[in-house]
């Protein structure tokens, strides 16, 4: 590698770096308790608001995956995922009364109170700290590699690197994760950005790049791209319905100042997104006329490909340090939640503490902070090993989070007896996905079908009796 | 194949950037005539 560019790269990393350590240590308070761990105690203006909501939002998956998708797939990237991702957020302006009506911490304490079952909150916690340990474990990989090449170093001690950020900025709770997010999200729009208009001058408008295609390889302007139609759906629905239940997402609404503040962050989020899908898109598709991967590539090591084969080294060290921010903002918010799954709704936080005890809330906090080490730990170690269905898993763990909350929150059958059709619905979808070789996407509409017909005749067969 | 089909993807894409602005307007940011 030139030393020009391992200079530039070393310093963007090195800049980086200190800019995240200075924020995320402004937001460790002297005083805190779980209300202000958790939810920044509810007054999250809506600029830092929709700052998360869009920095949490983009993950190593939407930069590396669809654009290295797009380079070589061409449109079926574009409806396969950003029309579903942007589908999902039509659901979630109508979820805000409900998730703030009951003044609770999280996902599954709200799942318990809405329909008096405790059942329902360990089960919800459970699915939540395994599907967010699984769905680290893709983000670990993807910044491994990237920074393994930032920085010309083995990808175990990237990964290391990057799981001591990752560490640190969740260490301060919810407070610290939005502070460093803010940076997270201008880090991704200046690269993404930089990046698109490079290409853009170098392939040509993209008018230009649409005739070269249309001229070269039609098939990629497509909305299918070859790709079976059935199959493009069923990811669209699956990352819809999964952006519509996914408590990262509904957590920001909870934490915002007030309701109003949370429906302006969900006007305002798809404009932020959408511009940073439109500079991707761009990128993609007019690296496609300046780049072929190699066949075989896995995408983490194809879109470090993509950006040091089509941009010179400042831009495409930016947006390598996008996919990297995209990834830390991800992991961070869901590390807290996977803790605050275990210490707060499954009680590991507080048991075997004294009810008079005076430290007690320190001593919650201690272990939470506890948790949040060991599923990184988890994660990172489950990241160097060579598990090949890893990205399925991910694919597996979107669509459990879903069946945990997608009906319950826009789709309610009845008040109770929601408890039986969700564990039938997860289990369903788990021996679809584990024990025929049905994908996740096609499990998850079966297990919704069922979960669906069982609450609605068990509530009507509840309601009979009442009557 | 044309352009055409670029085209409505894009439009398709611009219609589901204005929607959530537009209901979340309409149905809970605008305050009721009197």
């Amino acid at each position: 590698m030139r030393l020009t560019l391992l200079l530039y790269q070393l310093s963007a990393f090195l800049l980086y770096a200190l800019f995240l350590i200075f924020l995320a240590a402004q937001a460790f308070p002297w005083t805190e308790d779980r209300y202000s761990f958790y939810l920044d105690r509810r007054k999250i203006g809506l600029w830092p608001s929709l700052a998360t909501f869009c920095a949490t939002w983009m993950s190593a998956a939407s930069i590396t995956g669809f654009t290295f998708w797009l380079s070589f797939g061409g449109y079926a990237a574009f409806t396969g995922s950003v029309y579903g991702w942007l589908l999902g957020l039509i659901f979630l302006p109508f979820a805000v009364r409900k998730l703030r009506s009951l003044r609770v911490l999280s996902l599954p304490e709200w799942l318990s109170q809405t329909y008096g079952d405790e059942r329902l909150r360990k089960v919800a916690a459970i699915t939540l700290v395994m599907a967010y340990t699984l769905y680290i474990v893709i983000q670990f990989r993807a910044f491994g590699t990237i920074v393994a090449h930032l920085l010309s170093i083995r990808i175990t001690l990237a990964s290391v690197v990057v799981y001591l950020f990752v560490l640190y900025t969740t260490f301060g709770g919810l407070p610290s994760v939005v502070r460093s997010d803010s940076l997270n999200l201008a880090i991704i729009l200046g690269g993404v950005t930089l990046g698109a208009f490079w290409v853009l001058g170098s392939a040509g408008s993209p008018l230009h790049i649409h005739r070269e295609l249309l001229r070269s390889s039609p098939e990629l302007l497509s909305p299918f791209s070859g790709e079976p139609p059935l199959y493009l759906f069923a990811m669209l629905f699956t990352w819809a319905f999964g952006v519509a239940s996914n408590p990262q997402y509904a957590i920001r609404i909870i934490s915002a100042k007030s309701s109003r503040t949370a429906w302006k962050m969900l006007a305002l989020a798809p404009f932020v997104v959408g511009w940073i899908y439109l500079c991707l898109t761009l990128f993609g598709l007019g690296s496609t006329l300046l780049f072929s991967a190699p066949p075989g590539v896995d995408t983490e090591t194809g879109y470090v490909m993509l950006c040091t084969s089509v941009l010179p080294p400042l831009p495409a060290m930016l947006m390598l340090v996008a996919a990297l921010a995209a990834a830390i903002s991800t992991a961070n918010s869901q590390l807290l939640l996977a803790a605050c799954a275990l210490c707060y709704d499954l009680g590991l936080g507080e048991r075997n503490i004294p009810r008079d005890e005076p430290f007690r809330e320190d001593r919650f906090l201690f272990r939470n902070r506890l948790m949040v080490a060991l599923i990184a730990t988890v994660a990172l170690a489950l990241s160097l090993l060579p598990l090949p269905g890893i990205l399925a898993l991910g694919r597996y763990s979107w669509a459990v989070v879903t069946l945990c909350f997608l009906l319950p929150l826009y789709f309610p059958c009845g008040r109770g007896e929601l408890f039986l059709p969700l564990l039938g619905a997860l289990g369903l979808h788990t021996f679809l996905v584990f024990f025929t070789a049905l994908s996740p996407e096609y499990a998850l509409f079966p297990a919704l079908a069922l979960e669906w017909i069982t609450w609605k005749i068990l509530a009507r067969r509840e309601a009979l009796h009442a009557a | 194949m044309n352009l055409f089909s670029p085209l409505l993807i894009w439009a398709l894409f611009l219609l589901l950037l204005i929607l959530p602005g537009v209901m979340v307007y309409r149905c809970f940011l605008r305050k009721p005539r009197p």
